[in-house]
């Protein structure tokens, strides 16, 4: 070997060295505690979650103060992942629709629970949103809180601003699939069929002038209603502790 | 093998023309911020581009915008890894931990060495100096001035035949 080519080896040897020796160095003498960024950023992810409740009066579902929120608070202890710690919250609004939001919120609106003659139905809805968080469909989880921070008051924005902003961020339609054979494994493992769904859509695809986050994009509405249509009907033979229709008329 | 190479032109050879070129080369680090655009690779595209139009300007262009080019790599290399690991965090789990702390710090730091050691190079490549990087200079030498074998033939006129 040249001595040229033995020279070119050595400096690349000491760049090699000199890149993992700095990287080791910094590893054990770190210049920041990456467990104090880590927690600044967990605890502003936290910040602009409240934030957001606080703006578009979000109620949270396990609160003991109403028979609704206690009723919704059992249903998200029913529908619970291993993987995934989420927050189920009630929004007072009359459309008929309910959404996954990063950092693992669900919310479900009034109108939606009207809709549902059963409380399994529902079950279903919150089952498929749970399958968005799971699946991780939010990749812009940065982008969305960004958004979230630029719209808070003081921006002059209006809650109803912000949530047409934060439900229209439509998932594709494989990741719709994906949430809906989600909720589909979900209902089976809780006992609920999912023909309990296909009750809700046509009653959603009836009213077709609006269009939630449910309908939207999805692989075609008939094929989705047929996909879940396909499992028999059975009555469900869960038991809950609050009447359902009681529950639906103190809204 | 040869290992002849051909002879290092001397600062009073080098035309201002050619002494700017040679500093071009290093500007092309700065091509992305013209473009407005934070992408490493559009620095590292404006550096291929650079050396290709002024390669055969003279071996002295030649060989600082070679230069620019190959340290250009690495660092590229180790912005893109800095990019696609921050993503993670954001499509998966927030794993900011000591490991990915002291990879950012690493390569805050090996982009100033290259934005330092870059300036300076580009100062003594106005100067019609060479001026050799650890490694690259080295390579860029011997790509750029060592005497192939079939050089001589392929600058050599013939008679017709
Ligand atoms: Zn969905």
């Amino acid at each position: 070997m040249n001595t040229m080519k033995k020279r070119l080896w050595r400096d690349f040897l000491i760049l090699v060295v000199l890149f993992l020796g700095a990287w080791i160095f910094f590893i054990y003498n770190p210049v920041v505690d990456s467990e104090v960024v880590k927690e600044t950023y967990i605890n502003k992810e936290k910040e602009l979650k409240d934030k957001l409740v606080d703006l578009l009066d979000y109620k949270i579902a396990d609160g003991d103060t109403t028979q609704l929120l206690r009723s919704l608070g059992e249903l998200k202890h029913l529908v619970s992942d291993k993987d995934i710690v989420y927050d189920l919250y009630y929004s007072d609004s009359r459309e008929i629709n309910a959404y996954a939001l990063p950092s693992n919120m669900i919310v479900i609106n009034r109108g939606i629970i009207l809709e549902c003659d059963t409380p399994e139905e529902l079950i279903g809805v919150i089952a498929h949103e749970l399958g968005h968080l799971k699946m991780k469909h939010h990749t812009d989880k940065l982008i969305t809180a960004l958004s979230i921070e630029l719209l808070l008051p003081g921006s002059g924005s209006t809650a109803g601003e912000v949530t047409k902003i934060l439900t229209q961020n439509a998932f594709s339609r494989d990741m719709e699939t994906e949430a809906d054979d989600y909720a589909i494994k979900k209902m089976k493992e809780l006992g609920i069929s999912p023909n309990y769904l296909a009750k809700l859509f046509k009653k959603m695809y009836k009213k077709s002038d609006l269009i939630p986050e449910f309908l939207n994009t999805h692989p075609g509405m008939n094929k989705r209603i047929s996909k879940f249509s396909k499992y028999p009907f059975e009555e469900s033979k869960l038991e809950f502790t609050f009447d359902w229709l009681k529950v639906k008329n103190s809204l | 093998m040869s290992t002849d190479y051909y002879p290092i032109q001397q600062p009073e050879d080098l035309p201002a023309r050619e002494r700017e070129d040679a500093m071009g080369g290093y500007f092309m680090m700065f091509a992305s911020l013209a473009a407005g655009l934070p992408l490493p690779i559009i620095n590292l595209i404006a550096a291929i581009i650079y050396y290709h139009v002024n390669k055969h300007k003279s071996r002295f262009v030649r060989f600082h915008s070679l230069q620019s080019l190959l340290s250009q790599l690495p660092v590229s290399l180790l912005n893109a890894g800095l990019v696609v690991w921050a993503i993670s965090f954001f499509k998966y789990e927030f794993n900011f931990d000591n490991t990915f702390l002291s990879y950012l710090i690493v390569v805050i730091l090996a982009n100033l060495l290259y934005l330092g050691f870059s300036i300076a190079a580009a100062i003594k490549a106005r100067k019609g100096l060479m001026y050799y990087f650890i490694f690259f200079g080295k390579l860029s030498y011997e790509i750029v001035y060592k005497v192939k074998e079939d050089d001589e033939q392929i600058y050599r006129n013939n008679p017709p035949v």
